[in-house]
C-alpha cells in the first residue's frame, strides 16, 4: 500500500512538471517560426508543384527571379538581365556576383541546362508543365542562355521565372543523392534540414549580396494544416508568423496586443464555371441570368466579413494587364435575371441545374455555395447542390463532366495561362466553351510582345468573357496572416514569405 | 499452442488478400487517379498521360493488383507516388510516432477507465455511478476531432499548458536511438526533454484516449457487477473476507477477460482512430501518411499501409487469444 502511494505521488509530480512546462520554444533572437500548410513530401526540388515549395526552393537553390507585387515588376535572383531576341527567343544573363553556398562557383549555363534536363527527365519531377510551351534551352556562353518557345509567348516569365529551380550540375555529378547530401545552391538562404511532413529549416546565406542584417538567421517552416492550431500556436508563441487565417478565426486575434494582423490581396481567383456543353448553360441568357442573380457584395460584406475583393471579370488589381475596371460589368440585378430567364423560355420557373462544389478546399466553399444556391433559387433556378470529395470533384472537372461548379484558380498573376486553360477551344475540357473570337484574342495576346499592346488584347478578351459568362468571376479572398510584434513583414498577393524581406527586431 | 499460432497466421493470408483487393478496387472505382491529383493545374493532358503510363496506371486493375501481390511476396510494398520513396521505409519511419502516441493513449485510457469502471460498479445505483456513466457516454459519443479542437482551445489556447501541435520543438537535441521521443530522452538521461516530449504527447494522447475511456469503463463496470453475482463471491463475503481482498482476489481476475478483450479490440481502433487525431495535431505518424496517400490516390502507399494495419490487427487478435490463456486456466487446459 505504501508503495502504491509512492507511485501515485510520483505520477502526480510528473504530471505537475508536465503541466508547468511551458510549451514556448527556446528561441535565440533571430529564429523565425512560420506555419506552412502545404505537403512537405520530398527534398527533391522538382518533386512538388505548389507555391510554398517553389518559394522555399527559390530562396535556397535559386530561381531566375520573382515578381514584386509592390512594384509590379519581375526582379532577378539568379539572372540580372533578360530580353526578347525574336518572337520565339528570350535571352537571359546569369549574375556573376554570386557564389555557391559552399564557396563553389556561381551559377552557369551548364547548371541551367542540367536543371532543365532534370525538370524534364527526373522520374520524380512534376514540373514539366512549366516548359510546356518551351522548345529548348540553349547556351550562348557561360553566363548567357536562351529559351526558345514553340510559338511566341508573351507571358513566358509567368511560367518559369519563380518556378524554374536551378541546381548545381557539379554537385549532382559528385553526389549519389545530391538532394539529401548536397542541397546547396546560390539563394539567399541555405537548406539546413528537411523533415518530411514536419518542418523545413533554412539558414541565412550571409554571403548573398544585399541580404539584410535583420533578416532572420534561421527560419523554420513548420507544417500546421489546421487553422485552429495555427492561431493557437501563434498566440502561444510557438510560431511567429501564422499564415492563412480564415475569416472566422480572425476575430480571435483582433485586439491581441502581441499580434499584428497583416493582410494582402490574393492571386487566387474564385469563380463559377457555367459549362455551355450542358443545358441550360448553352444559352448565354441563362448564364447572364445566373450572374445577375448573385449578390457578391452581400456575401463579401456579411459572410466573408469583408475579407475578399470583388472581381468583375478576370482582371483585378493584382493581375498583370489590369488597367482599371472593365466596361462590361454584371451587377446584382434579380429583376434583370428573371427577365433573361423568361426570354430563355423559363418564365414559369426553372431551369433545373446541378451545382458542384468542394467542402473545405477553399475558404468557406460549401457555405458560399449554399448561399449562391439560395440566391439562384430566388430568381427561379431549381438548384441541386452536390458536394463530392475534392479528389472526385477535380477529376470530374478536368474530364469536363461538371455543368456548373465553384472553384478557385491560383497563380492567376498573368491571366494568359489560366484563361487559355479554361476557355480556349481544345486546350482542356474543364469548361466546354467554344468561341472562335475568344480563341483568336487569346492567341493574339500570346503573340503580342509589346506589353501595352498585349494588355489591350487581354482586356478585350476579358470584356468578352465578362459578357459571355462561361466563367463568372466572384472574388479573390484576402490573405490574412498573424504576425507577432517585433516582426516586420509585408505580405504579398502570393502569400509566400521571402525571408530577405522580413526584419526581426533585435533585443 | 504452436499449432494454434501457425493456423491463425495461415488463416490471415486470405484476409490480407481480401483487404488489399478491396482497397485496390475501391481506389480504382473512385474517379481520378494520382497522376490527375499530383500534377499541377496547368499540366497538359499529355503530361498527365505520361505520368499515368510511368506508374502503370494505364494498365488493367487486375494487372496492377497482380504486380502488387508479386512485390508483396518479396516483402516489397512498392514506391509511393507522392513521396517517391519505398512504402516500407515510409511506414517504418513513421511507425514509432504512431506507436508512441498509441501507447500513451492506451496507458491514459487504462489508468483512468479501469478504476472508474470499478468505482462505478462498487457504487452501483449511486450518484457516483451515474456521473461515471455520463462521462463514459460522452467519451463514446463525442467525435475525436471535436474533442481534439476543444482540448487545443482550452488547454493550449486558453491555458497555454501544452503545445498545440507537432511532436517535438525546433532544435530537439536528443539523438534518435529508438525513434520513440520519450524513450530516447530517457536513454539520453535528459529528464527535462522526457517531460517536454510528454507535453507534446499530452493533447493527442488525451484526445485518442477519451473515446476508449468511455468504452473500457462501461465494460469494466458491467464485468465487475457480473463477477460480483457469482456464488464464490457470496461465499467469500460469508467467510468474512475484507472488501479489498474480495475485489483483488475474486472480482478482478474474473472481470479481467472481458476487459482485456475490449482493450485488445480498442487497441486496434486506437491505431485506426489515430488517423484523424494525427492529422488534427500534425503528428508525423502513419495516420498522417495514410491521409496524404488517400487524398492523392497514392495506390502503393495506401495499400501498403492498409495491409500493414491488417497484419497488425491479426497479430493483435492472436496476442489477445494468448493472453486469455494466461488469465483463464480453463482455456489453457482445453488448448491441446
Amino acid at each position: 500500500m505504501k508503495t502504491g502511494k509512492r507511485y501515485l505521488a510520483a505520477a502526480a509530480a510528473a504530471c505537475l512538471v508536465a503541466v508547468v512546462q511551458s510549451p514556448a520554444i527556446a528561441q535565440d533572437g533571430q529564429v523565425l517560426m512560420v506555419t506552412s500548410t502545404f505537403p512537405m513530401t520530398s527534398p527533391n526540388p522538382h518533386a512538388e508543384s505548389n507555391a510554398q515549395m517553389y518559394s522555399v526552393w527559390c530562396q535556397t537553390y535559386g530561381c531566375l527571379g520573382r515578381y514584386n507585387y509592390a512594384t509590379k515588376q519581375y526582379e532577378g535572383i539568379l539572372v540580372d538581365e533578360w530580353e526578347i531576341v525574336d518572337p520565339n527567343t528570350w535571352r537571359f544573363h546569369l549574375r556573376e556576383d554570386l557564389k555557391r553556398q559552399d564557396g563553389g562557383p556561381g551559377p552557369t549555363t551548364e547548371d541551367v541546362l542540367h536543371s532543365y534536363e532534370r525538370v524534364l527527365n527526373d522520374p520524380a519531377s512534376v514540373q514539366k508543365n512549366i516548359f510546356s510551351a518551351v522548345e529548348t534551352i540553349r547556351a550562348v556562353d557561360d553566363h548567357t542562355f536562351e529559351i526558345v518557345t514553340k510559338k511566341p509567348l508573351a507571358s513566358l516569365l509567368s511560367y518559369i521565372f519563380d518556378r524554374f529551380i536551378i541546381t548545381s550540375k557539379e554537385l549532382a555529378e559528385a553526389n549519389e543523392n545530391p538532394d539529401e547530401t548536397a542541397a546547396i545552391g546560390w539563394g539567399p538562404y541555405k537548406l539546413k534540414s528537411y523533415a518530411l511532413d514536419q518542418e523545413i529549416v533554412l539558414e541565412k546565406n550571409a554571403d548573398f549580396p544585399g541580404i539584410g542584417e535583420n533578416a532572420p538567421d534561421v527560419a523554420v517552416f513548420r507544417q500546421i494544416r489546421e487553422p485552429e492550431q495555427r492561431v493557437t500556436a501563434l498566440m502561444n508563441g510557438e510560431v511567429q508568423i501564422a499564415r492563412l487565417i480564415p475569416p472566422q478565426l480572425v476575430q480571435r486575434l483582433e485586439g491581441n496586443p502581441a499580434i499584428d494582423l497583416v493582410d494582402s490581396e490574393s492571386i487566387e481567383q474564385m469563380f463559377l464555371a457555367l459549362n455551355p456543353k450542358f443545358e441550360p448553360w448553352n444559352d448565354v441568357r441563362v448564364r447572364q441570368a445566373a450572374a445577375h442573380a448573385i449578390n457578391k457584395d452581400l456575401i463579401i460584406d456579411r459572410f466573408l466579413m469583408g475579407l475578399a475583393t470583388r472581381m468583375d471579370g478576370p482582371l483585378g488589381e493584382q493581375q498583370i494587364c489590369y488597367r482599371g475596371p472593365l466596361d462590361y460589368i454584371v451587377n446584382y440585378d434579380p429583376e434583370r435575371s428573371r427577365e433573361l430567364l423568361a426570354e430563355a423560355g423559363y418564365a414559369d420557373g426553372g431551369p433545373s441545374i446541378t451545382f458542384y462544389t468542394a467542402s473545405g478546399r477553399y475558404i468557406s466553399d460549401r457555405q458560399i455555395s449554399e448561399i449562391v444556391t439560395q440566391m439562384l433559387g430566388e430568381v427561379g433556378f431549381e438548384v441541386d447542390l452536390q458536394v463530392p470529395e475534392y479528389a472526385n470533384l477535380t477529376a470530374a472537372m478536368r474530364a469536363g463532366d461538371l455543368p456548373m461548379y465553384y472553384m478557385g484558380r491560383g497563380l492567376f498573376l498573368d491571366p494568359s495561362e489560366p484563361l487559355s486553360q479554361y476557355l480556349e477551344t481544345g486546350v482542356t475540357d474543364r469548361i466546354g466553351y467554344d468561341n472562335p473570337a475568344l480563341d483568336a484574342l487569346l492567341q493574339k495576346e500570346r503573340q503580342t510582345l509589346d506589353p501595352e499592346e498585349r494588355c489591350k488584347v487581354v482586356r478585350e478578351a476579358a470584356e468578352l468573357i465578362s459578357e459571355e459568362v462561361p466563367m463568372f468571376f466572384m472574388w479573390a479572398h484576402k490573405l490574412v496572416h498573424g504576425v507577432q510584434k517585433g516582426i516586420s513583414w509585408q505580405a504579398s498577393a502570393d502569400g509566400e514569405i521571402w525571408l530577405s524581406d522580413v526584419t526581426m527586431q533585435t533585443d | 499452442m504452436l499449432n494454434f499460432i501457425v493456423s491463425r497466421v495461415l488463416g490471415a493470408i486470405p484476409v490480407l488478400l481480401i483487404v488489399t483487393m478491396a482497397i485496390f478496387g475501391l481506389l480504382r472505382l473512385a474517379p481520378g487517379d494520382a497522376a490527375d491529383l499530383l500534377l499541377p493545374d496547368d499540366a497538359t493532358d499529355e503530361q498527365v498521360e505520361e505520368m499515368r503510363e510511368a506508374w502503370g496506371l494505364d494498365r488493367p486493375v487486375w494487372e496492377q493488383y497482380g504486380r502488387f501481390l508479386g512485390n508483396l511476396a518479396s516483402f516489397d510494398l512498392g514506391e509511393s507516388y507522392r513521396y517517391r520513396a519505398p512504402v516500407f521505409d515510409l511506414i517504418l519511419d513513421r511507425l514509432p510516432a504512431t506507436l508512441e502516441l498509441s501507447f500513451y493513449a492506451l496507458l491514459v485510457a487504462i489508468l483512468v477507465s479501469v478504476p472508474l469502471g470499478m468505482i462505478a460498479a462498487l457504487n452501483k445505483g449511486k450518484i457516483i455511478d451515474a456521473l461515471v456513466s455520463v462521462f463514459s457516454i460522452s467519451g463514446v459519443s463525442a467525435p475525436s476531432f471535436w474533442i481534439g479542437i476543444l482540448l487545443v482551445l482550452f488547454l493550449s489556447g486558453y491555458m497555454n499548458l501544452f503545445p498545440s501541435s507537432g511532436r517535438v520543438p525546433y532544435g530537439w537535441p536528443v539523438p534518435e536511438v529508438t525513434g520513440f521521443v520519450t524513450l530516447d530522452a530517457l536513454l539520453a538521461g535528459a529528464f527535462d526533454k522526457f517531460v517536454e516530449g510528454l507535453s507534446y504527447l499530452a493533447l493527442p494522447a488525451l484526445t485518442l484516449a477519451f473515446a476508449m475511456i468511455g468504452i473500457i469503463s462501461r465494460i469494466t463496470r458491467s464485468s465487475v457487477i457480473d463477477a460480483g453475482q457469482e456464488e464464490h463471491v457470496f461465499t467469500a463475503v460469508a467467510k468474512g473476507m475484507t472488501r479489498r481482498a474480495i475485489v483483488r482476489r475474486h472480482l478482478m481476475p474474473n472481470a479481467a477477460i472481458p476487459i482485456i478483450t475490449i482493450i485488445g479490440l480498442e487497441l486496434g481502433a486506437l491505431i485506426s482512430g489515430s488517423i484523424i487525431v494525427e492529422v488534427v495535431f500534425s503528428w508525423p505518424g502513419i495516420g498522417t501518411l495514410l491521409f496524404q496517400a488517400i487524398s492523392v490516390r497514392d495506390m502503393p502507399l495506401t495499400t501498403g499501409i492498409v495491409a500493414s494495419y491488417t497484419v497488425f490487427f491479426i497479430l493483435l487478435n492472436l496476442m489477445i487469444d494468448i493472453v486469455y490463456t494466461m488469465f483463464d486456466p480453463r482455456l489453457r487446459s482445453n488448448k491441446g
